[in-house]
């Protein structure tokens, strides 16, 4: 049994198969095909909770993942600021090779969840190497501005 | 305090393996395994060659442990080993939480064991029911 904790590693192996194998498209292809079979649980808070949902999914992963990051909860909007992300440390740990576009797949993953339910995910990453990025989540208006 | 483990990443890994399986084929998956017990249990494989089989014995128990699962391990000193799981917590975790769990998520053991196997000087072999009991074995060439 590959171990919950050596999954990190063995997720990074995959993205690095599939784009080695089949090209990047594949590895996108995978993160949806990850979003829209395995995130349900994310999917159900944020259809019945919104912005309640996402604080509660995301405590919950991140305390689980042990992360060092501060979150910020308005009625209308979401950020996280993710000042050592568990993966990228565990990765950094183990001295592995890193996909080079590992951080990727928090945008694809999430945003397709998210952006369903009338908000507009952002994602910027400030260090790479370090995992260190910030998660900005808002309302849309209708005319499709932030609110 | 005793660290949680976030087991929700096996119903991820088993979602991974299905979506190779669907796209690439079952050959997809036998390879990108090979690829994972190469580059992430190469340490193990080190320690097995320097140390023996008693290294794998301390792996096995600690992860076992950590998940909660019920296992047993028979060492002959170094020549033969043998896992015995119950309850494979992946298996149960998934079920539990109502996952999808991969027609053949066992799998990934067999190739990961043959990998430690072949660079070790082992033999490996492997039953398992697909449900979270198996027997898992490696014996010497």
């Amino acid at each position: 049994m590959i171990p919950a904790k050596e999954f990190i590693l063995a997720y990074n192996e995959l993205f690095k198969f599939l784009h080695r194998k089949y090209g990047k498209k594949a590895v996108i292809d995978f993160w949806i095909y990850i979003s829209d079979n395995f995130l349900k649980n994310l999917d159900k808070f944020v259809k019945e909770k919104g912005i309640a949902g996402m604080a509660e999914y995301w405590t919950h992963t991140l305390t689980e993942e042990k992360a060092v990051y501060t979150m910020s909860v308005g009625p209308d909007y979401f950020e996280i600021f993710m000042k050592k992300c568990p993966s990228v440390g565990i990765l950094n740990k183990k001295k592995v090779k890193k996909y080079p576009y590992y951080c990727e797949h928090c945008d694809v993953l999430y945003k397709r969840i998210i952006e369903k339910y009338g908000f507009v995910y952002k994602v910027q990453f400030i260090d790479r190497e370090k995992g260190v990025c910030k998660v900005k989540i808002h309302k849309k208006k209708k005319n499709g501005n932030k609110s | 305090m005793k660290d949680r483990i976030h087991k929700d990443f096996h119903g991820a890994l088993s979602v991974g393996f299905e979506f190779l399986d669907k796209n690439y084929g079952k050959k997809a998956v036998e390879e990108y395994l090979k690829q994972v017990a190469e580059s992430i249990y190469g340490w193990l494989i080190k320690k097995i060659k320097n140390k023996g089989l008693s290294e794998l014995e301390k792996y096995w128990n600690e992860v076992f442990s950590e998940e909660e699962g019920e296992f047993k391990i028979k060492r002959k000193g170094d020549e033969e080993i043998v896992l015995k799981v119950e309850k494979c917590p992946a298996i149960y975790h998934m079920k539990e939480k109502g996952y999808p769990v991969y027609s053949d998520f066992c799998i990934q053991c067999k190739i990961i064991n043959e990998v430690i196997g072949e660079k070790t000087g082992y033999n490996s072999e492997i039953k398992y029911d697909k449900k979270g009991r198996c027997e898992q074995k490696l014996r010497e060439k």
